[in-house]
């Protein structure tokens, strides 16, 4: 199984290495401990080795396996207390706990695991067959099989039914639960006939799974509940005592087998007397005479009578289950003698044991900004490096020397990439933290002024990085507040313009091409123009001229200028003039954008797009001419392949019929000035911004992949569609494609029509 | 030997042909749902029954449940994948004999099957 799904081993060794841990530690401690202590740390290691073991053959780790049994073979003996603890078996344990890791670090590494020291292996197999050497019960039996004082069998059980054993116990438990209720029913005349077919169902179940977990046995003991059922309903009424209490009887062999299987041991009963008499009853015919009531009601009393217990308990020796039919079997107290607990319960018990694993760890943030500081030291650094690599070019060195230099300034490049961007995705983080707080901040406000207000929040789960995070917390409860408090109207006033009485504050957040847009909505009283624009005026910030030309957006931006305030109150929450003026200069700080649609009593739309300085998204990779460019994957609708006949041209513009509309075609290789060639428009990647859509034709789909977007000066893409760049796995910068422009900007000529479907 | 397999995946069915064909096992029948099987048992009565879990139309569970109640008393071996693998009990009190996750290796499947009429022929 080497093609095992690579996720799987991973898991694996990682969960291993803590098994190893915490198996460290406890052999270490285990060499002092006493008594208790030391049974339940002998436990616990003997399950870190078996879990390992377990994971280690599904995965077909041989070398792993096979070491790791030895390992639990000796460890079992001394969990057993049949080999003392001393320095001479601890060396080896801990001696074997090293061989495990390094077997595992080996297999972290990506290379194998090697085979365990043959001298250790011997002294392992010394350990484990000193004093009894029949402990050979197999993979299913591992753990106590040898407990002899055990009631029952050893249960030989392949390894898959064995994974299942704790789940049968807990139903068998169930089972045995739900039947002391059926039983009462069954004494009950009115409810017999139901409680009889429940007794059928339950037994039919248990029948089932004690085939399945080859308990010959127990089910044995469980056919009788179906045999019984149906007999029950017209069971003359001296019979049904009997009949009864041997159900009960039935019932209890059912706990003492559920109680033996945690200790993955069978219970084997002598039931021929046992089943005759439940069969005769099931019959309507009552059992011998003397026997009749002798019973007195108590269960214990029916083992021994139908001879299911004999006095003497011997143990036996792990023969055929058919062979000790007849040899006595489980006491009525059948829970073991023996506190071990099974250890094939790793399910269970191996998680529960070794420390919780860690998900996620907290780091303080000045740790992470002096990483940050260091990444861009060292990008520093690199460039000067690759400087270097292009004067020793002209320097007269070797050629070859020159040469590695390059290779190894290349690789150094791609590192540091990497670098940068593993530290910035750490710093990412979604904007719930910030969101999050307002619903509390809009409930206050409208507690102090009596509104109604309800706020929606939607994207809150969109990332972005720290800073931007904190220069956003201000200014959105700023603008939250305005909404609020300036925007939305009283009650009375919002049914007065027949709204509804609550006013809705919309908050949202989604990543935009390369930017982030967090807009917030209010349905409130919106922005008066001439209101603003006068007291524009009035504050000499424009002339009355000046402010005739302006659109409405432009004057809605004066409520941005320090100390503007058109509200008539001053209160506790706004007004002051001072928050929007912090608005403008934090969003300023992000290099974003803030745009305001307002209408009066229809609300107020405020609109702030911050660039991704450091953003992962998802981008569909393309091939134009000779190069490779990102196409941001949420602004991609489909991608189809364009057929001759689907393409027409239209005004001079390249168009398709995509289903039933036109789809207006933008013929890349022309508008990246790419060289033409005879593959061009073989896939149209159908690109949609706020209802536009355009067909962009691109050469080959190289495929989907996660970018980093690095900003780019605009004068470096002299004005070309673009967004900024990316690096590619191989180191190439590709150009992220601006799917806004693209999609605004019609081709500028419509040039031949490009037609030839591939 | 007749061999039901039920499986909604060729590709898996071809697999586990291949290897009842290397354990000499030649009277195969194949069915690609619960409803498939149960429509192909009056002309077969397959003698071991390989049912995978998760099928369109009706699943592995309820086929067996089925099968078990119309009398059905051949081995079932449960084909499970390992998230399934909590939900074999379920299966095992529909009825079925033994189970195998996948992926599984020939080997395994083989050891499965020989243990499960080994099984039966003891009982």
């Amino acid at each position: 199984m080497s093609d095992m799904d690579p996720s799987l081993i991973q898991d694996f060794l990682t969960e291993a290495g803590e098994l190893i841990e915490q198996l460290d530690a406890d052999l270490v401690k285990l060499e002092t401990a006493e008594g208790d202590e030391l049974t339940e740390l002998c436990n616990s290691c003997f399950r870190g080795l078996h879990t390992i073991k377990g994971a280690a053959s599904f995965l077909g780790l041989t070398a792993v396996t096979t070491f790791a049994h030895a390992a639990e073979d000796a460890l079992n003996k001394m969990r057993k207390g049949e080999v003392p603890v001393t320095t001479e078996v601890m060396d080896a344990m801990l001696r074997s706990a090293d061989v495990v890791r390094d077997q595992i670090d080996a297999l972290s590494g990506g290379g194998e695991a090697a085979e365990g020291p043959a001298d250790l292996i011997d002294t392992l197999h010394r350990i484990a067959n000193a004093q009894a050497d029949d402990d050979d019960a197999g993979e299913a039996a591992a753990g106590p099989a040898a407990d002899h004082d055990a009631p029952g069998v050893p249960l030989e059980l392949p390894a898959q039914k064995a994974d299942l054993l704790e789940f049968m116990v807990q139903d068998l438990r169930d089972y045995a639960d739900q039947l002391d209720e059926v039983f009462g029913q069954v004494a009950n005349d009115a409810t017999r006939e139901e409680a009889a077919a429940q007794l059928a169902e339950i037994g039919d179940n248990m029948v089932k799974t004690a085939e399945f977990f080859e308990l010959d046995h127990l089910s044995r003991v469980v056919s009788l509940f179906v045999t019984t059922a149906p007999s029950l309903n017209d069971c003359p009424g001296d019979l049904l005592p009997e009949l009864l209490i041997r159900l009960q009887a039935a019932q209890r062999l059912i706990h003492d087998q559920a109680a033996a299987l945690e200790n993955q041991r069978a219970l084997t009963w002598s039931l021929d007397t046992f089943v005759e008499r439940i069969t005769r009853l099931s019959g309507h015919t009552q059992i011998e005479e003397q026997f009749v009531g002798l019973h007195d009601n108590v269960v214990d009393n029916v083992l021994a009578l139908d001879e299911i217990v004999k006095d003497t308990y011997e143990p036996v020796e792990a023969p055929p289950a058919e062979a000790t039919a007849d040899q006595t079997g489980a006491g009525a107290d059948a829970p073991s003698a023996e506190p071990t607990p099974a250890a094939d319960k790793k399910k269970e018990d191996a998680p529960a044991n070794k420390p919780a694993v860690e998900q996620t760890i907290r780091v303080e943030v000045g740790r992470l900004e002096s990483l940050l500081n260091l990444v861009g030291q060292l990008v520093l650094n690199k460039n000067r490096v690759l400087g270097l690599t292009r004067t020793l070019k002209d320097a007269s060195i070797p050629a070859e020397l020159n040469e590695e230099f390059t290779a190894a300034a290349g690789e150094l490049d791609h590192l540091m990439g990497e670098l940068q961007v593993g530290v910035m995705r750490t710093r990412m983080q979604p904007l719930a933290k910030l969101f999050d707080r307002y619903p509390r901040v809009i409930r206050d406000i409208a507690r102090q002024t009596d509104k109604k207000i309800d706020l929606l929040i939607e994207g809150k789960d969109t990332e972005v990085d720290k800073s931007v995070l904190e220069n956003l917390a201000d200014p959105l409860v700023h603008i939250l507040r305005n909404s609020a408090d300036h925007g939305v109207e009283p009650p009375a006033d919002r049914l007065a313009k027949s709204k509804p009485e609550t006013g809705v504050i919309k908050l949202t957040a989604e990543h935009q091409g390369s930017h982030v847009r967090v807009a917030i909505a209010d349905d409130g009283k919106g922005l008066d123009p001439k209101v603003i624009g006068g007291k524009a005026v009035e504050r000499g910030l424009v002339s009355p001229e000046q402010l005739d030309k302006m659109n409405d957006s432009d004057i809605f931006r004066f409520i941005f200028e320090a100390g503007f305030s058109t509200a008539k109150q001053v209160s506790d929450l706004s007004g002051r003039g001072v928050g929007m003026d912090v608005v403008r200069t934090n969003i300023q700080k992000l290099n974003g954008t803030i745009n305001i649609d307002s209408a009066v009593d229809r609300g107020t739309t405020i609109e702030i797009l911050i660039p991704l300085t450091v953003a992962i998204m998802p981008a569909m990779v393309v091939g134009v001419g000779r190069h490779l460019y990102s196409v941001p994957l949420q602004s991609i609708i489909e991608i189809v392949r364009p057929e001759t006949e689907q393409v027409h041209t239209v005004k001079g513009h390249q168009v398709m019929r995509l289903r039933d509309s036109v789809l207006p075609l933008v013929n890349m290789q022309e508008r990246l000035n790419e060289e033409r060639n005879d593959h061009g428009g073989r896939f149209a990647v159908v690109v949609a911004v706020g209802g536009q859509s355009a067909g962009l034709l691109v050469d080959k789909l190289v495929g989907q992949q996660e970018i980093v977007i690095k900003p780019l000066d605009d004068g470096y893409t002299q004005g070309g569609p673009f967004s900024g760049a990316t690096i590619q796995d191989d180191g190439e910068v590709s150009l992220i494609l601006d799917v806004t422009q693209l999609v605004r900007q019609p081709p500028a000529s419509a040039g031949p029509p490009e037609t030839r479907a591939a | 030997m007749k061999v039901l397999l039920v499986d909604d995946s060729k590709t898996m069915r071809n697999i586990q042909k291949g290897i009842l064909a290397q354990l000499g096992y030649s009277q195969i029948e194949e069915a690609a749902d619960g409803l498939d099987a149960l429509s192909k048992l009056g002309a077969f009565s397959p003698e071991l029954l390989l049912v995978d879990w998760n099928m369109p139309n009706m699943d592995g569970l309820t086929f067996v449940k089925k099968y078990r109640a119309s009398g059905g008393a051949s081995p079932i071996i449960m084909v499970t994948t390992e998230a399934e693998k909590v939900r074999v009990v379920e299966a095992i009190k529909a009825g079925v004999n033994n189970y195998v996750v996948k992926p599984f290796t020939p080997d395994v499947l083989a050891e499965r099957i020989k243990e499960t009429l080994a099984r039966v022929t003891a009982a």
